[in-house]
């Protein structure tokens, strides 16, 4: 054994913490405009750059990767470092990590506004970015897990495990809703798309949420709550069951976000039954943070860093319950689509993320810069104005959601909707819309109050050098458990076969489902037998798990993935239109497809969806239901998560061509009230019709049955398709060139609900509607 | 709604092993977890709270 002096590295931590700080006055910055237009049209300024559409992903993504972001990668180098006694493996990986990211930040804040995006929610980066962010991700895992193989601490604190599983299931989950093949340069198309891509889009969302708002901060709750309580965590085999719940749980649950739609029934069902399931573990995450605060309560009035902490904790509590509750599906039926997620997402970003990062900022500044908070008193103001703003911000948004989902499913006594005209409902909630602005300006203004009282702070001590003695040994120690050793084991392969065997015995039939009971028995008797006479194993082969991060990276892999499996990949592998007589969707002509890209690059699927529930309120409204067949050849698919405006699965034929004409260059003029932006430069812009070649053959790639065209008929069908259209407006009166981009996106527009009848019924004319036997069987 | 697709029999395998998989990790690290040793996770407890020295 020798001593050995670490130096930390927190350079690194520094540059995240003070990234954060920044990025998250920006990102909160854009909430606040974006809130305000949607009250206030005007904001939109009839610029393309600073719409609504364009802008919504901007701060959505900001407020994600930029602010949360930065500070998760602060706290996990910061207490990585000092749980596994060791400094960064690469100062170079860590460096190229912070500045790959702020250049992948930078990169988001120019393309989004411009209206480069991939039109799936969290997920709106192009592609050149998404191949970054993959590398700079690998960077940060081999980082982190290099970290951990030099480390000189043998056992792994529950910390680290919530990082290990952010790191794998957040690259697992991107790279797999990020395949995609490009069109050009700045375009692409996922190669998933309709039922398959609203599946694996929300996996992806709903587990962004769990693995990077949520698992690296309960990390980050782990080490800095008994840090700043200087006490133990209240009890850590409850933290262990907590990792291991949510591990497993979460990763179900995305289905939750499709509820009432197309989907398959069994799978919302899954993701209803795996929320609820989810209260248990998180609850009993949040009680383990606020116990640690067990006989430290009077620091709380005082000590700024554990308001912010255990108001952090406590929200966390709310938002995971708020969030089971809303999948149910009958509460679902009055949430979804409404301001009610809007306030829930926000509940969790501002209450728990945002609590959080402010609570180990003013823990770790004065640390870092070896001096003192500026100012106690204004850390204190920041909590109260921003504890103001966030209950502002999402009761009113509770009120405004509720509302919303009770007017638009209310129906009369003779079945008739309550309230028909969706712009009722609208004007209904406007004065919510006001608060909310109000709560979301308190709330950015504890963030700017923050910024400065850090940056006194800073400015008022020097970079401090962190060190630590750790006894090394002369022979560097083996890890406790092998790669294999942490699969064949008898507890693993025990639990493996009676799991299986219930499988077997409980969803198979006759032979099957017999033998499979005799060997659930026999296993069992054996495991038993075996586990009783060798009674320590089972204890060893855990303890040594906890010093084995390889072997528990793969355990972590395998249940993450396996929930991800069986989700995904029944609907990848089906024959959708197999065996059906449903309709399906018709084949975009050039125009439309074009049409339908604007539509995208615009952000529209930010305010209105195109999926009718199978609910009263819904079909009353829209017409039928949608189906699965109704949007096959939708990459992305365009379902939506919120309906700021009306659905418009089957808007096409609704209203005449001069109605969309008049209403794309001023809402108001068609619709009193609305509180959509204008968009008069697709009046001026040309549609790219060039770029549909290449976008054509990708998609035909897919299995899309596009006619084969040449580059010339392609245009030739453009523009025959936009004559028509024009045609139409100019016994209006309106005079427009075929070419621009608002006659393709009307074009798309009117196409949307127009479906073809398969093969299957040859008498039946196409575009018929669907037998009322079909309807009702969805 | 099983009428619209047309689910392969080898996706029912896949997701009894899968969900197998899963869930006996999930069984045997929490069963672990519950019988680890006392002074085991009394030394995990106390990790974080370890100080360094700063200059």
């Amino acid at each position: 054994m020798k001593t050995k002096t670490i130096e930390y590295n927190d350079r690194v931590v520094r540059q995240f913490l003070i990234a954060s700080v920044f990025w998250g006055v920006v990102a909160m910055l854009v909430g606040v405009l974006i809130a305000s237009q949607l009250a206030f049209h005007v904001l939109n300024f009839n610029t393309p750059w600073l719409t609504f559409g364009r802008l919504r992903p901007l701060h959505t993504n900001a407020a994600i990767f930029a602010f949360v972001g930065n500070m998760i990668f602060c706290g996990i180098y910061h207490s990585t470092q000092r749980l596994v006694r060791a400094r960064l493996a690469s100062d170079f990986l860590s460096q190229l990590h912070f500045w790959g990211w702020q250049l992948i930040i930078v990169a988001a804040a120019i393309t989004l506004p411009l209206g480069f995006s991939r039109g799936k929610e969290y997920a709106e980066l192009i592609w050149p970015i998404n191949i970054a962010v993959v590398f700079i991700w690998v960077v940060f895992a081999i980082n982190f897990f290099w970290t951990l193989a030099i480390r000189n601490e043998k056992s792994l604190y529950v910390a680290i495990w919530f990082y290990i599983a952010t790191i794998i299931t957040v690259a697992m989950l991107y790279i797999t809703n990020h395949l995609q093949i490009p069109t050009s340069l700045l375009h692409s198309y996922p190669i998933f798309g309709g039922v398959q891509d609203a599946l694996v889009q929300w996996w992806y969302g709903h587990n962004a949420v769990a693995f990077f708002l949520t698992t690296p901060v309960l990390g980050i709750m782990y080490y800095y709550m008994p840090k700043a309580a200087e006490r133990p965590v209240y009890s850590y085999r409850l933290s262990v069951v907590h990792f291991w719940s949510l591990v497993f749980i979460y990763i179900w649950a995305g289905p939750h976000h499709l509820l009432n739609t197309a989907l398959p029934e069994w799978l919302q069902t899954l993701g209803m039954v795996f929320s609820l399931m989810l209260w248990a573990p998180s609850w009993g995450g949040m009680l383990n943070g606020l116990l640690t605060l067990r006989g430290a309560w009077n620091k709380v009035r005082t000590d700024p860093v554990l308001k912010f902490l255990a108001a952090g904790v406590t929200f966390y509590g709310m938002s995971t319950f708020e969030g089971p509750l809303m999948a149910i599906r009958s509460v679902n039926a009055v949430s979804h689509y409404s301001d009610w997620t809007i306030g829930h997402v926000h509940s969790g970003t501002l209450g728990w993320n945002s609590f959080m990062a402010a609570g180990m900022f003013y823990w770790l500044v004065p640390r870092l810069w070896n001096t003192k908070l500026h100012s106690t008193k204004l850390a204190d103001l920041h909590f109260w104005i921003g504890m103001v703003g966030i209950l502002l911000y999402i009761a009113s948004m509770w009120v405004s959601g509720i509302t919303q989902g009770l007017m638009l499913n209310a129906v009369t006594p003779d079945g008739a909707l309550a309230y028909p005209n969706f712009l009722e409902v609208v004007n209904s909630t406007r004065a919510m819309l006001h608060t909310r602005i109000l709560g979301g300006g308190l709330f950015l203004t504890g963030m700017i109050l923050m910024a400065y009282n850090l940056f006194r702070t800073i400015r008022s001590g020097h970079p401090a050098v962190a060190t630590i003695e750790v006894q090394v040994p002369d022979v560097a120690p083996k890890e406790g458990l092998s790669l294999i050793g942490g699969f064949l084991n008898p507890p693993v392969v025990y639990s493996f076969l009676l799991v299986l065997f219930s499988c077997g015995w409980g969803f198979a039939q006759g032979m099957v489902s017999a033998v499979s009971l005799v060997l659930l028995v026999e296993t069992a008797l054996v495991a038993m037998i075996h586990l009783g006479l060798s009674g320590k194993k089972w204890n060893e082969w855990y303890e040594k798990l906890l010093e084995s991060w390889l072997p528990f990276t793969v355990l972590t892999f395998v249940a993450v993935v396996a929930g991800g499996m069986i989700q995904i990949l029944p609907t990848v592998f089906i024959k959708q239109t197999a065996g059906t007589d449903a309709p399906i969707q018709k084949v975009y002509t050039p125009l439309e497809l074009a049409g339908r890209d604007i539509y995208i690059r615009e952000g529209c699927y930010n305010c209105h969806s195109q999926m009718i529930r199978s609910l009263v309120g819904d079909v009353l409204r829209y017409g039928k239901s949608g189906r699965l067949t109704e949007s096959i050849y939708d990459f992305p698919f365009q379902w939506g998560s919120k309906r700021t405006g009306p659905d418009l699965e089957r808007v096409g034929g609704k209203y005449p061509n001069i109605w969309h004409f008049q209403h794309m260059m001023d809402p108001r003029s068609t619709s009193i009230g609305s509180v959509m932006p204008n968009y008069p430069w697709l009046y001026k812009q040309v549609t790219d019709i060039p770029a549909l070649t290449s976008k054509i053959r990708v998609l035909t790639g897919y299995g899309v049955p596009f006619p084969p065209r040449s580059p010339d008929a392609i245009l030739q069908s453009c523009i025959e398709q936009g004559n028509v259209i024009t045609a139409d407006l100019a016994t209006n009166g309106i005079k427009i060139s075929p070419d621009k981009e608002i006659i393709a996106v009307i074009a798309y527009l009117q196409q949307l609900g127009r479906y073809s009848v398969p093969a299957a019924q040859p008498g039946a004319p196409a575009s018929a509607p669907a037998s009322p036997k079909q309807a009702s069987a969805n | 709604m099983f009428y619209q697709v047309e689910f392969a029999n080898w996706t029912a395998l896949v997701t009894a092993i899968a969900f197998a998989a899963s869930f006996c990790i999930f069984a045997t690290v929490v069963i672990g977890a519950i019988r680890c040793s006392d002074a085991k996770v009394r030394q995990l407890a106390k990790m974080p709270l370890e100080e360094e020295k700063r200059s």
